[in-house]
């Protein structure tokens, strides 16, 4: 206020002098024109520092109110409308006396229930702000996406030699090629590059060496700047040995270096082989002597997966029939491999042959279910395919789609038909990756295992220190409410109101890392992401919720009539400006004049 | 004053400045020219410096003749330059006495103005001149040296070996001074590092000398090798501060100073290995056939590479002639002309198969052995080169008593090629017209042969297949017939599928299609192409050149027939007739079960330290404590770690040094932790892909009690 006034006191000091040097000239001619010109152009310029502001009175449309979040892009932003926001960062970064700041927008709401529609620029609203805006019109006008992780996913469980696979989206808005690394251990295990402009979907697989639990790194790096870095969090676990029932009809070198290989990993195995009618060789590897005389209930509760001949399966009486069937039926997994040409068994009998040959000797690339690596070439003489029904998962195929080794369900289990007669080629060529990477996936496939108590799902799926981490608990069927303590406090579980063996909890995480849980005693771990971690991935998925949100709220638009809204407004300087020129230039050109 | 001594000062400084002027000019023509040479030859600079610099030096002193200028020519330059000497320098030259009474003034009065005068120019000029030259060819060699090196010898130059480490070691403090000398083995011609650190880089059987100097005097200095072998330094002075040690490296491996029991950081001893010589084979190809009508010569050309230097080096030629059970085999050692020296070449030697005694159907297997100037013996594969042996074509071995598939044709080619060479045996008594004849006759035969075996391709034919069309002509007595091929069947009457086959215009069997396998079609395919050649020649009578692409023809056939045979022994073996109802009725109680229980395997140790050391590792990341469990896992982990320093310090030595530093709980720094994971990740083998269960939802266990309770409905 001191300036202004001391400009207008300036002002009016100077004018008087000029009046009075206009007055005294000898020329008297257009006085009256010389002192209004005067006038004006002290005015102007007085004006010309002190703008003139006046009120306006504006009909806006009643009911609306404009919301703009960060990330707004600039041009977008409607002119000539009061803005709001809840971000008070925005007031920094965007011209801010047009923005006004609400900081509770269903408070907000509350005050002004005349208020039906709003739009909305920028990043979108936050989960808690949409459900206060629900029966609202939402007009959303979203930001680009920002350059970053999408998406991510990966097991946070991994078995020991299984790989890990992280995958996910990755979205480059820039005009750079952006590296995608996956680093851990001091090592860069995977990498990919992202064109500019564009999105990719990246997929790597590393299998760790370790056991325990470890931290990974996915970075993004574009020429030397690290853009992002987010931790990848996982557990190596040993896994539970599968405990295998070889069933021969005769000696066989299959066999052989199956138990072999399958004992040198440390897996409990038991052999019989037929020697002759009712005789039976036998032998057992990481695993105490059993009666294998007879198949029977209590013998095969001992093992996960049976793989035995067509005709040794053919050749069990009735009784040991009905056993197996029922035991498979409970969970068990059974490979039934073919020995002739047809198939005997009446477990075999449910899988169909392709009657079409193939020839000769064939050498065949196979490839496995879920492994996206085809096998070395496998020679088989006569090689017969299979048929897939509906309802069957075919296991093993080669080149041109034929099923060597086919799955059904079987109950709560599954059969298996490989049509392969034998494999051990595989590791006499060498090639014991691929003798591994076969008969892993077909056990693996044969198998499912639930011994496990129980299971827990962690939302949201980047948990952060000091927001709401709301953890879903899956008990055993039957299992009475869960005891769940974290860092020494009893946590009270929430029961589901539709599953009876679902609960849940909520924590408030105070740090960073591993988080230990104890459920009944047992202990699991989640991870805990720092606060600024997955930066970009949260903010796409609010922009993400906010558009499906706009869009499934399709309400019409509600015509109220217009309220009368007030606003400042400023008489643009450039007409002052004029007026001071022109007057300034006639009091110049009539002074040369003389 | 004399004017004549002040000319003869000038002259002589005209020289002066000549004989530099062209030593300048002489090192602008050399300087390039030397580089040049570098670049092409890698010699030596100075020797090819002088040699270029010293003949232009004493071309230009020859031919200048600025050097050699006259009083007389100076004189008259003087003349022409200044005005002021009045065209009368040359008075002064000339005696006093031979001057009339006008001259002898004018001498003085010039003597005079000669003294005030400048010195001309002109001697400076060329001196400038010649710097500027020596500048631009400065340039041009700087230029030069700044070419990419061209490898024009691939047998150029391999860098040499360097014995420098460059890691960065922490000395001891208690150390002021340490020298290592390293003394490579005299073969390697390697000349004698210095260095003033620990870490090492030498060669095999290279001899290290230490020399510690203390800053006070220790009571003891030892060096530990490996974390196994200790040893005493030796004093060498009365102060105690002076300590000498010297040892012979054959391996990698580590050590580490003990000085009064303090021990330093771990040094890393490289180790380089001598390599065996390297031998590339260029030419000719592994396995190389001398068709007829080709050169019987081999052109070898091998390339050999060695750290130091290679000593010896041959071809180990083995030659087996003969066939069958009478094959007999030549061993003989072929030299290189070349000499052999250095620490590579390039040699290039052509075998004679004709100097070495080969016949058609030999073959020779050599392969090229080196040596070393350290005695390591190397050798390269065996690669093999054979006489195609053309009688071998024409026999009827093999023709007469097994499966005869479709003899007639081959017979034809044998037919046609010994027609060829009759036909050029008897060119010299038959006339032109007859030579020119018999040739045509003979591509026709070639024609008719290859139109059948395109049968078999399917391909089309321009007439009736294996019929003679009818204006062909035949030579009598050529030797060979051309029956009609179904000249023995008669036609039947009436026969409808005859008169079918007659009228209908039948593309190709469907059996004929599938006759052949791709291979042998594309066999078969070759052979045509050798016969089209063949015919080509024969029809443009060139009988002589249409020979090589006959042979080939027949080769390739033989080929066919060989690969689409089948042996079958003859057998005699009677059983004796089954008794079917006495199948499976023996008595088998006695026979007892074998029921064996196998040793247990359990993981090794070491992999469960590391696998844990990891997580362990992991959990100091996390800025958590470690357990004794974890602690026990360090200890082993370091160890496996200490082994594999050992035999591959590059590798793992850095990683041992910050494991211990964790252990001892020195360093907490994630960089460093994660050095050390790496280093342990890197002990272990990639697991292959074990069974593992399908990991199943525990949702689903509603559905499962669904599913049981359904069943039990049932």
């Amino acid at each position: 206020m001191e300036v202004q006034l001391i400009a207008v006191i300036c002002a009016v000091l100077f004018l008087v002098f000029l009046i009075y040097k206009e007055w005294k000239r000898a020329v008297r001619n257009f006085l009256i024109l010389r002192l209004g010109c005067t006038v004006i152009a002290v005015a102007s310029f007085l004006f010309l520092l002190l703008p003139i502001h006046y009120e306006v009175t504006e009909k806006v449309k009643k009911g609306e109110l404009t919301l703009i979040n960060l990330l707004a892009p600039p041009d977008s932003i409607p002119a000539k409308k009061v803005l709001y926001t809840l971000d008070s960062s925005v007031l920094k970064t965007y011209y801010s006396s047009k923005i006004k700041f609400i900081p509770d927008l269903s408070y907000y709401l509350a005050n002004h229930p005349e208020i039906r529609q709003l739009n909305l620029y920028g990043d979108g609203l936050a989960k808690v702000d949409l459900e206060a805006i629900k029966g609202y019109q939402l007009n959303y006008h979203p930001s680009v996406l920002p350059t970053g992780v999408q998406s991510c996913n990966w097991e946070h469980q991994v078995s020991y030699s299984q790989p890990l696979k992280v995958q996910g989206i990755y979205h480059n808005n820039s005009y750079d090629f952006v590296k995608l690394l996956l680093k851990g251990l001091g090592n860069t295990l995977d990498s990919i590059i992202v064109r500019p402009q564009s999105d990719l979907n990246f997929d790597f697989k590393t299998t760790p060496k370790q056991l325990g639990k470890s931290v990974y790194q996915l970075m993004a790096i574009k020429d030397t700047d690290t853009l992002e870095k987010e931790d990848i969090p996982f557990e190596v676990k040993e896994s539970e040995k599968v405990k295998i029932l070889l069933l021969a009809s005769s000696p066989d070198f299959e066999y052989k270096f199956l138990k072999n290989w399958l004992a040198g990993h440390q897996y409990p195995v038991a052999l019989r082989s037929r020697i002759s009618k009712d005789k039976f060789s036998t032998s057992f590897l990481n695993i105490e002597k059993l009666n294998l005389q007879s198949v029977n209930q209590s013998l095969l509760k001992q093992f996960d997966l049976v793989i035995a001949d067509d005709l040794e399966l053919a050749s069990l009486n009735a009784s040991e029939k009905a056993v197996l069937s029922n035991q498979i039926q409970q969970g068990m997994g059974l490979l039934v491999r073919m020995n002739e040409e047809k198939l005997n068994s009446s477990f075999a009998k449910r899988f169909f042959l392709n009657s079409m040959s193939m020839g000769k000797n064939s050498e065949l690339k196979f490839q496995i279910l879920g492994n996206p690596k085809a096998l070395n070439k496998l020679s088989i003489e006569n090689p017969i395919a299979l048929i897939t029904k509906a309802g069957d998962q075919k296991i093993v195929y080669d080149e041109n789609s034929k099923v060597f080794v086919n799955s059904q369900l079987y109950g709560a289990g599954k059969i298996l038909l490989s049509a392969i007669p034998s494999t051990y080629s595989l590791f006499l060529n060498g090639n014991q990756e691929d003798y591994a990477t076969f008969w892993s996936s077909i056990i693996s496939n044969a198998i499912q295992s639930d011994d496990k108590n129980s299971a827990i799902q962690v939302f949201p799926q980047f948990p952060q220190v000091n927001y709401p981490v709301n953890i879903q608990l899956t008990n055993k069927l039957g299992k009475s409410k869960p005891v769940v303590e974290i860092d020494g406090v009893n946590l009270p579980p929430l029961q589901s109101q539709i599953y009876q063996n679902e609960w849940e909890v909520t924590f408030w995480p105070k740090y960073k890392g591993w988080q230990e849980m104890k459920i009944n005693e047992e202990i699991t771990a989640f991870y805990i992401y720092g606060t600024d971690s997955w930066k970009t991935f949260r903010t796409s998925e609010k922009i993400k919720n906010t558009a499906t949100f706009s869009k499934s709220d399709d309400k019409s638009p509600i015509n109220s009539g217009n309220i009368i809204e007030k606003r400042e407004s400023e008489v643009s300087k450039w007409w002052f400006f004029l007026l001071f020129m022109l007057s300034a230039g006639f009091l110049w050109f009539e002074s040369r004049r003389i | 004053m004399d004017g004549k001594q002040w000319l003869i000062a000038l002259q002589k400084k005209w020289v002066t400045l000549s004989v530099i002027t062209l030593c300048l000019l002489s090192i602008s023509i050399a300087l390039p020219l030397t580089a040049v040479v570098i670049y092409l030859k890698h010699w030596g600079f100075f020797q090819v410096f002088c040699s270029a610099f010293l003949p232009i030096f004493l071309l230009f002193l020859a031919f200048n003749k600025a050097i050699r200028i006259k009083l007389t020519d100076l004189a008259i330059f003087i003349n022409q330059y200044f005005p002021e000497v009045e065209e009368s320098t040359n008075l002064v030259l000339i005696p006093i006495e031979k001057l009339n009474f006008l001259q002898r003034l004018q001498a003085k009065k010039v003597g005079e103005v000669l003294y005030q005068l400048p010195t001309p120019p002109q001697a400076q000029q060329k001196l400038i001149k010649a710097g500027v030259v020596l500048l631009l060819a400065l340039l041009v060699t700087f230029g030069i040296r700044y070419l990419p090196l061209i490898n024009n010898h691939a047998v150029s130059d391999l860098a040499q070996v360097a014995q420098e480490t460059k890691i960065k070691d922490v000395i001891p403090a208690e150390i002021s001074k340490v020298d290592v000398q390293i003394i490579a083995p005299s073969y390697t011609r390697l000349s004698i590092v210095n260095q003033k650190q620990f870490s090492l880089k030498v060669v095999e059987g290279a001899k290290v000398i230490w020399d510690i100097n203390t800053n006070v005097a220790a009571k003891s200095i030892q060096f530990v090798f490996n974390e196994k072998e200790t040893v005493e330094l030796k004093v060498e002075n009365e102060a105690k501060t002076k300590w000498g040690f010297n040892r012979q490296f054959k391996q990698s491996g580590f050590y580490q100073v003990i000085i009064d029991g303090k021990k330093s950081e771990l040094y890393q001893i490289e180790v380089i290995e001598d390599l065996p010589v390297n031998i590339k084979i260029a030419k000719p190809a592994q396995q190389t056939v001398i068709d007829f009508g080709q050169a019987r010569k081999v052109n070898l050309q091998v390339l050999l590479n060695d750290d130091y230097g290679i000593t010896e080096t041959f071809i180990n030629a083995t030659t087996a002639s003969g066939k069958g059970e009478s094959v007999s085999f030549k061993e003989r050692k072929i030299n290189f002309n070349d000499d052999i020296s250095g620490r590579s070449l390039q040699l290039n030697k052509v075998l004679d198969l004709n100097a070495l005694g080969m016949q058609p159907g030999d073959e020779l297997y050599f392969f090229v052995k080196a040596k070393d100037n350290h005695g390591q013996e190397s050798r390269s594969d065996i690669y093999i080169v054979s006489i195609a042996d053309t009688a071998e074509l024409m026999s009827m071995n093999g023709m007469l008593g097994g499966v005869n598939l479709v003899p007639e044709y081959f017979r034809s080619q044998r037919q046609i090629i010994i027609d060829t060479e009759k036909l050029l045996k008897e060119q010299p008594t038959i006339s032109v017209e007859e030579f020119k004849n018999r040739s045509n006759n003979l591509g026709i035969d070639q024609k008719l042969l290859r139109l059948r075996y395109g049968k078999f391709l399917g391909e089309e034919s321009e007439t009736t297949i294996g019929e003679v069309p009818e204006g062909a002509e035949h030579a009598e007595g050529d030797g060979h017939d051309h029956a009609p091929a179904k000249m023995g069947e008669e036609k039947k009457f009436g026969d409808v599928s005859d008169i079918m086959k007659e009228y209908g215009h039948a593309h190709d069997n469907a059996e004929d299609a599938t006759f052949f396998e791709p291979e042998l079609k594309a066999k078969l395919k070759a052979t045509l192409t050798e016969m089209w050649n063949s015919e080509l020649r024969l029809r443009t009578y060139q009988p002589q050149e249409a020979l090589p692409f006959e042979y080939k023809a027949l080769r390739l056939l033989k080929d066919l027939q060989q690969s689409s045979r089948a042996y079958v022994a003859k057998t005699t073996i009677k059983t004796a007739p089954l008794k079917l109802e006495k199948r499976l009725t023996g008595e088998l109680d006695k026979i007892l079960e074998t029921s064996i229980k196998e040793k247990e395997i359990v993981n090794n140790d070491q992999l469960i330290a590391l696998q844990n050391s990891i997580a362990a590792l992991e959990k100091l990341k996390q800025g958590k404590t470690l357990t004794i469990a974890d602690q026990k896992f360090f200890g082993k982990a370091r160890i496996a770690l200490a082994q594999a320093a050992s035999k591959n310090p590059s590798t793992y030595l850095n990683g041992l040094k910050l494991m211990t530093a964790i252990i001892e709980g020195n360093s907490r720094k994630l960089k460093d932790i994660e050095i050390a994971e790496n280093a342990l990740q890197k002990l272990m083998d990639n697991s292959p892909l074990l069974p593992v269960a399908a990991k199943e939802s525990l949702s689903s266990d509603l559905g499962k009690a669904y599913f049981y309770n359904l069943k039990s409905k049932q």
